[in-house]
This record gives structure tokens, C-alpha cells and sequence, in this order.
């Protein structure tokens, strides 16, 4: 069943007085449960995708659907509360509140929809020991490394139950170690749990273990196949890894 | 509303060098206008009590028309000493005491040099009961109704006949029927109220003597009034016209020492205009701090907001730094203040000059809930007034642009 449905989403700004477009018409569905890789250069519109998709931007026009509801034309405070309900979001920088220990940046979303503080805590606990982080629950962010304080953003994002994991270079700012065990805790909730992950990424590990590559360029989706994904994990073997 | 005020409190004390910064200009203020205002209302209280309870009384009580004419010191619009009048003034509530006066002007002489004097005769019992600080300048003694021919005079007027303490001189004076008339004074002390024309011109006696040298047994020009407290003053000199009728005029300090009054609220109105410039001041530090807090915390704001963060939570959340700024700024100035205001109000105050006299005050600082409660309100509301523009700027920002944020 899909979650995502994309059709003709096209996004313009206007830079001065010129007008640039970023998305010229995208058409995308992602199913529920999949983890899929967008991939392409700088510029290519990628990020403005994730963006509409998480519902932080709205499009310039066409059609989205998340979970079969129509929310393209949402206000501000409706589209916070779709994040907040439906969205999960994995930040390149960790994104962590810096005056939150472990514990309270992973129950923010919650905290702030008023959700009941005793069930929260004991689903809390049980993500971040699921993300391997109950050693450091009473610690700040810049008291944990960076693979710690990813691992503190994926428990944030899970711990609403979201449908979409939104992660935007979630490896990029990592050792290739680190990158890898964030690679394999994210395939492993994947499964365990059936969120689905959508990545922006040019870490070619990540594509290797995606489903579904789908690649933008200028603003127009060029494909989405199982090939890329191999294609991927081609470009990694020869890296070396 | 719990968590957002922990974090708000946590927010303010992540940066504490521009926290302290924040809270000190606040605190700053509180503690300036706190310090000025009790010291600019003890020196206010100082000088109107040096009126009310040492110079005019409360209020004062005259025959109508005497206001018009009282440079002259007339006599002849004088009324019962032990009358009417002064019962239906004691029968008036808020009023406590009065004591009955003579004004005249005449001469007084050393036996060699005579000078003109403007002269309050009294009975020193009901006067020294109604003005209790009446003698607060006074070196020598004052007057006593066991020595009928006292006198005490303004320091200036003094030296210049070289009249000493226990010395005597001549008082001259015209009658009420126009008759001139003398009689011997006995020198008992100096007044020094810091008052030039008081000095060089007043002297005091006693009213029997006075009635006596001026042909008026029984008979005074003028009441002075003292009442429960000085707040009741207008209520008290309001009934007390109802009770005496259109013959009688009753005259508040305000309006018997305007001057007095005029220099009262300047000084307020000074401490109020100094005690704005610092709070402007305070209130514009916040806003710089602020401002800078939600440039610094830009992707942080754009985090909250993808996480479901609305706008009015954002908004709340700067609202409540704001607060969590103005209470430890108001708090930190109150207490600096009041401890430091208290301590030296428990030592009796300081002594000062009040302005245009060489009068020595004892100056005792004063904090009423007038000069408190707006202080508080003002440094509180004025810092949070402070957060709306940062809060609202923090709100209004796009999260894609505010997540770019480095």
C-alpha cells in the first residue's frame, strides 16, 4: 500500500527577480515499509523533495498524499502536527537540543503534543535501549560522540511511531565504522518494525543495502529500480569496503 | 506548559555571561530606581513632615479673606480662642489636635537697634502637641508657660540684635485698635530651619503674652490643625468646611507652602523620568540578547519545528526566557535593593540637605507599595514586552531556511 504519493509536484522560488525551479513536475509513490535512497548531485532538487515529502515545504503545485490523505495544502500548524504525528526526521547534523540530555531530546516531539509522561518513559527506554543508548540517558549531546548523538536523532524520530523516517545524510558526518553500525541499526528497525525509511544520500553503503534508488536530476525523476541499488553496491565494492 | 518553562530556564542559563549580562541590566534598574525612589520619597517624606509637624500643621484654619491679606498679619479678622470654632473643628474625625494662634508683625528692639519682625504667638503646650517637631531646629529652649515673656527667634534675626540665650530686648507692636504697645521679652533660643526669611524675620511667643501686648485676650487669627495621618488631609479639610461655614477658610500645607508641594513632585517627577531611561535601557538589552539568542539558535528553532513544534509554542517558549530573565532581573535588583535600603533605614537614615535649605534632614529611605509594586511590574512586564519581537521573529522563521542554519 503506498504512503507516498507524488504527481506532478513541481516547486519554484523566486531568487530576486528570477524565478528557479527546483522540481519540474516529480512523480513518486513509496510504499509502506520500504527503505529507499534519493540520490543525485548537488542542486538536484533532492533535499527540496525530502523537504515537500516531510512536509517542511509546501509545492508549488501537484498532488501529495501521505497515508492516502491529500496534505499538499495544509497550513503551517497542520503540516507540525503531520510531522509531529507521522514524520520522523534524521538530520546530517544530529539536530539535538543542546540543553536536553539523552532522554528528553528523545521524548521532545512528545513532550510537546502533551503526551501522558509515564508511557512515554517506558517506550522511550525501550527504543534507546533498542539503539543501543541506555548507558546514556542522563548525558548532554556534547557529552557523546557523533555516532552516539545519531543514534539519540533515530530513537527522537522513532519515538512518536511515525510512519516515515525522513533521513537527510544521516552518514555523512561519521567514520566509516560508525556509519556502518547507523547503517545497520536503521535496516534493522526497518524490519523489525516496518517503518519506512526514505534516505537523501550519497553515502554509497546506504544505497548498497537500499531497496529502491531513486534518482533526481534538475528537478525531473529519472528512475527508480532495483538496478540502481545493485549499481550501488557495485560502487562500493570497488571502494574497497 | 512544564517542560517549556524547564527548557526556557535551562535556554537562559546556557549562555551565562549574556545571561548575567541580561539579568544584571534588569536587576540594574530595579535596584536604581528602588535606591533613588526611596531615598528622592525619604527626602519628599522629610520635608513635608518638617511642614506638617514642625512648621504649619496639617492644615490651618483662618477668619475668610485672611489668605489675602496675610503678608500683612491682620488682626481684626480674628475669632474666639475657646469658641465655637475651634469645638466644631475638635468634633471633626481625623483631626487630633490643634493649637490656637496670633500672627502679628511689629518691632523688636535690643535697646540699641530695632528691627521689623514678623511674630506666631502660641500656647507652647497646644502647639508643641500639635507640631511635635516644631522645635527639631531649635538650639537654646523653647517656649514654656511657666515664663510668659519667652521668645524665640530666627537665628539670623538674632545675630543681628545680638540677642543671646537668658538676654532680653523690647516688642512692639500695634494693638488691634491701632494703639502702639510694647512689652519685654526674655531671650530662650534660636530657630534654624534653614529657611532665610524665617530666619531673619520669625519670632515666636507665647499667646497670652501676645494677646496681652496686642489688646486681644482671648482672641486669635488662626488655627493650626493637626490630623491622624497626612493621607486623610483633603477629607479632614473638607469636613471642617462643612463644618464651619462660608466665614471660615481652611487651608491644607499644599496650599499654605506650595513651594513645598512644587519641589515634591519635581523630585518625583525627576526620579520617574530617570527611573524610565532605565528601564528603557534594560528592555533594550533584553531585546539585543534575545535577538541574538534566536539568530544563534536558528537551526535549533528550525529542529523544534520539524519535530511538530508550532509557531505558538515557539513563540511561548522566547516569552518564557523573557520571563525567566525579568524574574531573576527583578529579583536579584529587589533584594540588593531592599536589604541595602532596610539596612540603612534601621540605622535612621543619612542626613542631607533638602534643596534651597541648609537645613539638615534625617533622610530615612522609603519603599511604599506605591513606589514598589509599579517598580516590579514595570522591570517585570517590560522585560517579557521586551521577548515579544524575538519570540515573534523566532516563530515567523521558515523551517527549511532555519534547518539550512549553520
Amino acid at each position: 500500500m503506498a504512503l507516498v504519493q507524488l504527481q506532478g509536484i513541481k516547486k519554484s522560488y523566486q531568487l530576486g527577480k528570477t524565478e528557479v525551479v527546483a522540481l519540474k513536475g516529480v512523480d513518486l509513490t513509496i510504499e509502506k515499509g520500504e527503505f529507499t535512497v534519493v540520490m543525485g548531485p548537488s542542486g538536484s532538487g533532492k533535499t527540496t523533495l525530502l523537504n515537500i515529502i516531510g512536509c517542511l515545504d509546501r509545492a508549488s503545485a501537484g498532488s501529495y498524499k501521505l497515508d492516502g490523505e491529500e496534505i499538499g495544502h495544509r497550513d503551517f500548524n497542520d503540516l507540525a502536527e503531520v510531522r509531529n504525528r507521522k514524520i520522523g526526521f534524521i538530520f546530517q547534523n544530529f539536530n539535538l537540543i543542546p540543553v536536553l540530555d539523552v532522554v528528553e531530546n528523545i521524548e521532545f516531539p512528545c513532550v510537546i503534543r502533551g503526551e501522558d509522561r509515564k508511557v512515554l518513559r517506558e517506550r522511550t527506554l525501550k527504543i534507546a535501549a533498542e539503539v543501543g543508548l541506555m548507558p546514556y540517558l542522563k548525558q548532554k549531546p556534547d557529552e557523546l560522540s557523533g555516532g552516539q548523538r545519531q543514534r539519540v536523532a533515530i530513537a527522537r524520530a522513532l519515538v512518536t511511531e511515525p510512519q516515515l523516517v525522513l533521513a537527510d545524510e544521516p552518514t555523512a558526518n561519521l567514520d566509516s565504522t560508525t556509519a556502518d553500525q547507523i547503517i545497520d541499526l536503521m535496516l534493522k528497525l526497518n524490519a523489525e518494525m516496518g517503518v519506512t525509511f526514505l534516505f537523501s544520500t550519497h553515502d554509497p553503503r546506504v544505497m548498497e543495502h537500499a531497496r529502491r534508488v531513486v534518482r533526481i536530476h534538475d528537478g525531473v525523476m529519472e528512475d527508480g529500480t532495483e538496478a540502481a541499488a545493485h549499481e550501488a553496491g557495485r560502487m562500493h565494492a570497488s571502494l574497497g569496503h | 506548559m512544564f517542560p517549556i518553562l524547564r527548557l526556557a530556564f535551562r535556554n537562559v542559563l546556557r549562555n551565562k555571561g549574556r545571561a548575567g549580562f541580561t539579568v544584571g541590566a534588569i536587576g540594574f534598574a530595579v535596584f536604581m530606581t528602588l535606591f533613588l525612589g526611596s531615598f528622592v520619597l525619604g527626602l519628599g517624606n522629610a520635608m513635608i513632615d518638617d511642614v506638617v509637624q514642625g512648621k504649619v500643621g496639617a492644615l490651618q484654619v483662618h477668619r475668610k479673606g485672611y489668605d489675602d491679606v496675610r503678608e500683612n498679619q491682620p488682626l481684626d479678622l480674628d475669632f474666639a480662642e475657646k469658641g465655637d470654632v475651634v469645638a466644631k473643628v475638635m468634633r471633626v474625625p481625623g483631626v487630633v489636635s490643634v493649637s490656637p494662634r496670633l500672627v502679628f508683625s511689629g518691632l523688636a528692639a535690643n535697646g540699641s537697634q530695632s528691627t521689623m519682625i514678623v511674630a506666631t504667638a502660641f500656647d507652647p503646650v497646644a502647639e508643641y502637641r500639635t507640631l511635635p517637631r516644631a522645635n527639631e531646629f531649635l538650639e537654646g529652649k523653647p517656649l514654656d508657660p511657666a515664663v510668659a515673656n519667652g521668645a524665640v527667634f530666627g537665628l539670623d534675626l538674632a545675630n543681628a540684635l545680638d540677642l543671646k540665650s537668658g538676654s532680653g530686648g523690647t516688642l512692639q507692636a500695634a494693638a488691634k485698635s491701632g494703639q502702639q504697645n510694647a512689652l519685654d521679652f526674655e531671650m530662650r533660643g534660636t530657630q534654624n530651619n534653614g529657611n532665610a526669611f524665617e530666619s531673619k524675620r520669625n519670632v515666636a511667643v507665647s499667646l497670652k503674652w501676645a494677646q496681652d501686648l496686642l489688646g486681644m485676650e482671648g482672641r486669635i487669627t488662626e488655627l493650626a490643625v493637626q490630623t491622624v495621618d497626612r493621607d486623610g488631609i483633603e477629607d479632614v479639610a473638607a469636613a471642617i468646611r462643612v463644618a464651619l461655614g462660608p466665614e471660615y477658610e481652611v487651608q491644607t500645607w499644599k496650599q499654605l507652602r506650595p513651594n513645598v508641594d512644587d519641589v515634591v513632585n519635581f523630585q518625583r517627577l525627576i526620579l520617574t523620568a530617570i527611573c524610565f531611561i532605565f528601564l528603557v535601557i534594560a528592555i533594550i538589552g533584553v531585546i539585543n540578547t534575545m535577538l541574538m539568542s534566536v539568530l544563534e539558535r536558528t537551526r535549533e528553532i528550525g529542529t523544534m519545528m520539524a519535530v511538530g513544534m508550532r509557531r505558538i509554542r515557539i513563540t511561548e517558549l522566547f516569552l518564557w526566557e523573557a520571563a525567566a530573565l525579568a524574574f531573576i532581573g527583578t529579583a536579584s535588583g529587589l533584594s540588593i535593593a531592599l536589604s541595602i535600603i532596610l539596612t540603612i533605614a534601621a540605622k535612621g537614615g543619612v542626613p542631607a540637605n533638602a534643596p534651597g535649605s541648609t537645613a539638615v534632614y534625617h533622610i530615612v529611605p522609603a519603599v511604599p507599595f506605591g513606589l514598589l509594586a509599579p517598580t516590579i511590574l514595570a522591570a517585570f512586564f517590560g522585560t517579557v514586552l521586551a521577548g515579544v519581537y524575538p519570540s515573534w521573529r523566532a516563530a515567523r522563521l521558515n523551517p527549511v531556511d532555519a534547518l539550512r542554519s549553520t
